[in-house]
C-alpha cells in the first residue's frame, strides 16, 4: 500500500529531535523503513521561532528531495502591519507550495482563525483551495466549525484530535464537508470503519507526526481496518493527493 | 524485512503466529464515543487481525458496580471460552467485601488476572485497600494488571514489587510513554514487574526501548480494545525494529508463560 504522510517536520528545536532526526536525509531514512512513499514536511523553526525564517530554510533543505513536499507555515497577524498574510499565501503558491500550516494555539502564535482577525489570509487560502493544517485544540471547536462554514472551499485538515474529542469530530464531519482530520491520535476502536460507514473514507488523512511519534500506529490502523482496499488507498494517500491536487 | 514486519504493512491476518491480547475490556463506555457492539464486534476484530485469545475486564466493573461487572465479564467469557478470558476487577473502596466477592472466581479456569485501575478508582496504588490484591496475587499466582497512567503512583512500584516478590505486576501503558525516562530506572531490576504495549501515544522507538531496557521477556502485547484501536496496537509491535523472535515473545509467549495459557 502507498502511504503519503501528511505531517512530518525537520529542523532544529530547542531539544534534539527524537532519534536525532533533523534533516531531510534523516527523515527519509525513517519513512523508507516504514515504506512511506511521500511526506508533507514543515520546518520546526517555522513552528517554534519564525515562519519567514523557517519556510525559507525548509525550501532550501528539501531541494532535490522529490518525495518530501514543503508545507509552509502561515504568518501570524501583525498589528504593526509590517507583513501581509494574504500576500504571503501568494508567494507560497508562486513557490509551488500546496499546503500551509497555522500554528495559532496559545502556546504558539496565539491568534484566532476568524475573519475578524485574519480574514484576508483565510480568503487567500480559500481562493487557492490551499489545504490549511491546524492543530486540534489550538482553537475552540466552535471556532473550527465557523472557519469551515465561513470558507466552504477551504480544505481544513485538523491534526491529531484525540480520541476523547470524538463527539466534536463526528459533529464537524456531519456539519462541514471541508473538515478533514488525521487519525494518528484518534486511535479508537473501529474508528476507521465507523467513520467510513457514516461519512465515507474521504475525510481521513494519514499522518505520523514524525519524528515525535512513530508511524506504526496509524499504519496498523489503515492496513488492519475492516474496510475495502479502495477506501484504504484513499486514506493512506489518495485523500491527501486529492487535496493537494486541488490547489489553484 | 522480517515476516512479521511485512505482515503489518500488508494488514495480513496473523494466522501463522500465536497472538494473546492480555489487556482488553468489555462492554459499552458511553463516556467516549466508542462504536462498540458487543462480543461479536470484539471477535470480528480478533479474527481479522489474528488474535487468538483476549483477557478482558468489564468497563462496568471499573466504572460503577464492580460485582455486577465482574459477573457480566465471566458470563461473556463462559459463552466464548476458547477466545475470552478475564481479569477480576479489584475495587479498593470495597476491600472488606473482596474475599467474598472473589470466592466464585477463585480457581476458575477463565479467570487469569486481577485488574487494578488507580485512576478511575481514584485510589493510591500503595493504599491499604489494595493489600488484598497484592496478597491474593502472591497466593494464587494471578498476575496484577495495574493501570499506571497518569503515573502518579510510579514511585510506589519498586517497594511493592519487593514486598510482594511472589506477585507479578504488569504496569499497563508502561506509565505513559512520555514518562519512560523516569519510569524505566524504577523497574529495570525488578524481575516481577512487566509492562504491556497498549497506549494511545507512541513516541518513535518506544517498543524498542522497552524491549532493550526491560528485556523482551517482560513486554506483553495488549490492545485495550474496545477502547483503543486494535489495528494500531498490533501495528506498533509488528512494525517495531525488533527481530521476529522478540516479537513472538511479546505477541504471545510472554503472556502464555505469565498467565499459564
Amino acid at each position: 500500500m502507498r502511504f503519503f504522510d501528511a505531517n512530518c517536520r525537520i529542523g532544529q528545536g530547542i531539544r534534539l529531535a527524537p532519534g536525532g532526526i533533523e534533516t531531510a536525509a534523516d527523515l527519509l531514512k525513517v519513512t523508507a523503513t516504514f515504506d512511506i512513499e511521500r511526506a508533507l514536511v514543515h520546518a520546526t523553526e517555522s513552528r517554534t521561532y519564525d515562519p519567514l525564517t523557517g519556510n525559507e530554510q525548509l525550501t532550501r533543505r528539501l531541494a532535490g528531495y522529490e518525495n518530501l513536499e514543503p508545507c509552509w507555515v502561515v504568518l501570524a497577524p501583525d498589528p504593526a502591519g509590517s507583513h501581509d498574510q494574504a500576500a504571503y499565501v501568494e508567494k507560497a503558491v508562486a513557490s509551488g507550495v500546496r499546503a500551509m500550516w497555522a500554528f495559532n494555539g496559545p502556546a504558539m502564535y496565539h491568534f484566532p482563525l476568524t475573519d475578524w482577525m485574519c480574514g484576508d489570509l483565510l480568503a487567500a487560502l480559500e481562493c487557492h483551495r490551499m489545504p490549511l493544517f491546524i492543530e486540534a485544540l489550538a482553537s475552540p471547536w466552535s471556532e473550527v466549525l465557523e472557519l469551515c462554514l465561513a470558507h466552504p472551499a477551504l480544505p481544513v485538515v485538523c491534526v491529531r484530535p484525540k480520541y476523547r474529542e470524538a463527539r466534536w469530530v463526528y459533529a464537524l464531519l456531519r456539519e462541514t464537508p471541508n473538515f478533514h482530520f488525521t487519525f494518528d491520535f484518534f486511535a479508537v476502536h473501529r474508528c476507521i470503519e465507523d467513520i467510513c460507514k457514516r461519512f465515507g473514507p474521504e475525510r481521513l488523512i494519514f499522518a505520523s507526526d514524525l519524528p515525535d511519534h512513530s508511524p506504526a500506529v496509524p499504519i496498523g490502523m489503515v492496513t488492519y481496518a475492516g474496510v475495502d482496499d479502495e477506501s484504504k488507498a484513499l486514506i493512506a494517500a489518495g485523500n491527501l493527493e486529492r487535496l493537494l491536487g486541488g490547489v489553484q | 524485512m522480517s515476516e512479521l514486519f511485512k505482515a503489518g504493512l500488508a494488514g495480513r491476518t496473523l494466522d501463522f503466529v500465536d497472538v494473546i491480547d492480555m489487556h482488553g475490556h468489555y462492554g459499552a463506555m458511553p463516556q467516549f464515543n466508542l462504536p462498540h457492539e458487543g462480543p461479536g464486534d470484539i471477535l470480528s476484530e480478533m479474527d481479522r487481525i489474528g488474535i487468538d485469545r483476549i483477557i478482558m475486564s468489564a468497563f462496568r466493573a471499573l466504572a460503577t458496580d464492580t460485582a455486577c461487572g465482574n459477573r457480566e465479564m465471566l458470563e461473556v467469557c463462559e459463552a466464548h471460552p476458547e477466545r475470552f478470558l478475564m481479569h477480576f476487577v479489584v475495587n479498593p473502596h470495597r476491600a472488606e467485601h473482596l474475599d467474598a466477592d472473589f470466592a466464585p472466581y477463585r480457581g476458575h479456569p477463565l479467570v487469569k488476572g486481577l485488574k487494578l485501575h488507580c485512576e478511575i478508582h481514584a485510589y493510591p496504588m500503595a493504599g491499604a485497600g489494595y493489600t488484598w490484591a497484592w496478597r491474593t496475587a502472591s497466593e494464587t499466582g494471578l498476575p496484577l494488571l495495574v493501570h499506571t497512567y497518569p503515573p502518579r503512583d510510579m514511585k510506589s512500584v519498586p517497594e511493592l514489587a519487593d514486598e510482594y516478590s511472589k506477585a507479578n505486576f504488569i504496569m499497563a501503558h508502561h506509565f505513559g510513554p512520555e514518562n519512560l525516562d523516569e519510569a524505566l530506572p524504577l523497574i529495570r531490576d525488578k524481575a516481577n514487574v512487566y509492562t504491556d504495549t497498549c497506549v494511545s501515544l507512541l513516541p518513535l522507538g518506544t517498543i524498542e526501548r522497552l524491549a532493550q531496557e526491560l528485556g523482551e521477556d517482560r513486554v506483553l502485547f495488549g490492545t485495550d480494545m474496545p477502547y483503543l484501536n486494535a489495528g494500531g496496537q498490533i501495528g506498533k509491535v509488528l512494525l517495531a525494529q525488533l527481530d521476529d523472535a522478540a516479537k513472538r515473545k511479546i505477541l504471545a509467549e510472554n503472556s502464555k508463560r505469565l498467565f499459564s495459557l
